[in-house]
């Protein structure tokens, strides 16, 4: 079986970033990079998969963004993928149509039964390109899968939502982007970082797309303002009260 | 500071490792005096014990700097263990894997490589501390065994370890005393061998530091590391890769320190500004940080030199006199900077100060290092 795990570089949730000169991006400088933590939670999965299927299988990273993301595409092999092509992007701003594209033009050749990625990627947050994909290939598209079973050609899924759940059911070759809490992705082991650098890894240019939106302007959210406390145990429940009624304004 | 690609990824790897699993236990052990088994059992699946040996030993085949980095980054959060992991490859394996035969290397490396057995280094007595040459465990042959009878003390992860690297004399009558000493390896189902009474320390005591005793401890004759009586060049060699490693582990509880009361320096108000605003808090800050890059420059060095095979000994001294005082600044500066706060056991950089101040007595007191690079200049 063969199993493709679309994988996207993003800046880390711990770094502190700041938008750019020209106002419509991030400013790289300083900026940490990690594998989207959804689309590590996919690499697991696949791994898993393959672990389980006794005829054994192969796992794909495929990841289209600049060429630096090859240390995070380095650390999916790490984690005991196979074997990775990275697509390697100059377009200064890709939209979810483009980078669709060029992933769905890549999966038509790799041809894998099973594609797997993240829910939603976050960074950019749009959650479009997992679907258009699915869309491009003419696939089944499962979302937001939080449990995941597969039984011959046969693949099974359970979609948890607020108060409840559902199961869906579809056939490979198959599209399903994963949520958090579906698997624990592992840490790669020291001697899977040493060999990961001699795992086949695929470079070429991904091709230009002209986007079809253009972002105007970002901004980040205002800084946290400083909380207050109001007092200590019951006797402080009146003034905590008035407060959100009349300042906070939530009751 | 370049590291390469894969020093980077194991960096990474080690700092989401430490942050996950060994910073939320790292109170309760320094509190209970708990050796956490299961934290070793992880950095063992993890490969964190052999790095820098072959993969034909079970190592995982990476460079000294690689495992200086993880030291760093597991003591950033817990000294604990980092004392543990770093006792246990400088001193408990490098011994066996530099300077044993290839039949002692096949027996006893990938077992300490791969963390299924643990591995330690007996060299100090309650006579024979900076004066290493003064042991009076004594080695003496008997038909094809040595006879070893004496006690340790002092020695890091004895209780749990399996192969006891120890100094014995075997030559009473040596012109020199060092030119008398011996170094074996024991195992602890040898008759006669004990890890003895567990210290109860300031610092690092989720670390197990314990005595080994040896009464009529019967070694055969291949248990011998090197030539008979040249065990001291041995064991001041171990020593060298063991200091940049207690280097590593002070600058990662400087670093840890430094982490910690930057955070506590933007959130504390004081006179209406985080305190980190007030010029004696920032300067602090500035101090410590410029202190442990310099520290970080003279680890990594001393660990890329030895990783390029050239001479490393003095920048060795140098790196772990250099950090260990560097990270006795910082930890003490983090509780001037937490207030009250930092007195309190309810707040980590108490913790890292207690840790801290074993880097400049173990592998070698300051003043030892000291003598040493002094030596190295006046004799170059
Ligand atoms: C937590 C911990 C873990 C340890 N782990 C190990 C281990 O795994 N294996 C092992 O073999 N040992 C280990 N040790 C022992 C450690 O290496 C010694 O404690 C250290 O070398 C100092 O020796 P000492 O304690 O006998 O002090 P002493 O040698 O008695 O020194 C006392 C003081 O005198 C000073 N002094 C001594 N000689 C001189 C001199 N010539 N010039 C100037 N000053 C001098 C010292 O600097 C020090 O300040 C460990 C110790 C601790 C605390």
């Amino acid at each position: 079986m063969k199993i493709a795990v679309l994988v996207k570089r993003v800046a880390d949730s711990e770094t502190r970033v700041k938008v750019g000169g020209d106002g419509t991006a991030v400013d790289p400088a300083g900026v940490q990079y990690v594998i989207n933590p959804y689309d590590e939670i996919a690499v697991e999965q696949a791994l898993q998969l393959k672990a389980g299927a006794s005829a054994g299988g192969e796992v794909i990273i495929v990841c289209l963004g600049p060429k630096d993301a090859a240390k995070e595409v380095r650390k999916a092999l790490a984690m005991t993928a196979d074997s990775a092509v990275l697509l390697a992007d100059e377009m200064p701003y890709r939209d979810s149509y483009g980078t669709a594209k060029v992933l769905a033009d890549e999966l038509k050749e790799l041809s894998p039964d099973l594609i797997i990625s993240g829910r939603i990627s976050i960074d950019s947050q749009v959650g479009a390109v997992a679907p258009m994909v699915a869309q491009m290939l003419e696939m089944p598209l499962i979302t937001e899968v939080s449990s995941l079973n597969l039984e011959g050609e046969t693949l099974t899924c359970e979609r948890a939502f607020e108060g409840g759940k559902e199961v869906v059911e579809a056939k490979l070759p198959a599209l399903v982007t994963v949520q958090k809490g579906l698997v624990e992705p592992r840490l790669p082991k020291l001697p899977d970082i040493m060999k990961a650098k001699k795992k086949p890894m695929t470079e070429k240019p991904a091709a230009e797309i002209a986007p079809k939106i253009k972002v105007l302007s970002m901004e980040l959210p205002p800084p946290r303002a400083g909380g207050e406390i109001v007092g200590e145990g019951a006797e402080a429940a009146p003034a905590l009260v008035k407060k959100l009624k009349d300042e906070a304004g939530v009751l | 500071m370049d590291l390469t690609e894969e020093q980077q990824q194991i960096r990474e790897m080690v700092r989401e490792f430490a942050v996950k699993e060994v910073e939320p236990i790292a109170h309760e052990i320094d509190e209970t005096r708990r050796f956490p088994k299961e934290t070793v059992e992880r950095m063992a699946e993890l490969g964190l014990f052999g790095i820098p040996i072959t993969e034909e030993y079970e190592g995982a085949g990476g460079d000294n700097l690689s495992y200086i980095l993880a030291v760093e980054e597991i003591s950033r959060v817990c000294g604990s263990t980092g004392i543990t992991l770093a006792s246990n490859f400088s001193l408990g394996t490098y011994p066996i894997w530099a300077f044993g035969t290839e039949e002692q290397k096949r027996k006893y490396i990938p077992d300490l490589a791969s963390g299924r057995r643990m591995g330690c280094f007996g060299l100090t007595e309650a006579n024979a501390g900076s004066d290493a040459g003064g042991t009076q465990t004594t080695a003496v042959k008997k038909g094809d065994r040595w006879i070893l009878n004496g006690t340790k003390m002092f020695i890091t992860n004895a209780s749990y370890a399996y192969t006891c690297v120890v100094t014995a004399v075997t030559d009473k009558k040596a012109k020199k005393k060092h030119q008398g000493i011996s170094a074996f390896i024991v195992t602890k189902d040898m008759k006669g061998f004990t890890a003895g009474k567990k210290l109860d320390k300031l610092g690092l005591r989720g670390s197990d530091t314990a005595e080994i005793i040896l009464e009529d401890v019967e070694v055969p004759e291949e248990n011998l590391i090197g030539e008979i009586n040249g065990g001291f060049k041995f064991f001041m060699q171990t020593l060298d890769g063991g200091r940049i490693s207690i280097g590593a582990l002070g600058l990662g509880l400087a670093q840890g320190a430094l982490d910690k009361a930057t955070q506590y320096a933007r959130e504390r108000i004081q006179f209406g500004v985080p305190i980190g605003r007030h010029q004696q808090v920032g300067f602090k800050l500035a101090s410590m940080a410029t202190e442990i890059e310099a520290a970080r420059h003279l680890v990594w060095h001393a660990a890329r030199l030895k990783d390029r095979g050239l001479p490393y000994s003095k920048e060795a001294a140098m790196a772990k006199l250099f950090a260990s005082e560097a990270a006795y600044r910082a930890t003490k500066d983090a509780i001037q900077i937490y207030g009250g706060n930092g007195y309190s056991r309810e707040y980590p950089v108490e913790r890292y100060f207690r840790d801290a101040k074993l880097c400049e007595i173990g592998e070698g007191t300051s003043e030892i290092q000291r003598l040493v690079i002094s030596r190295t200049l006046l004799n170059e």
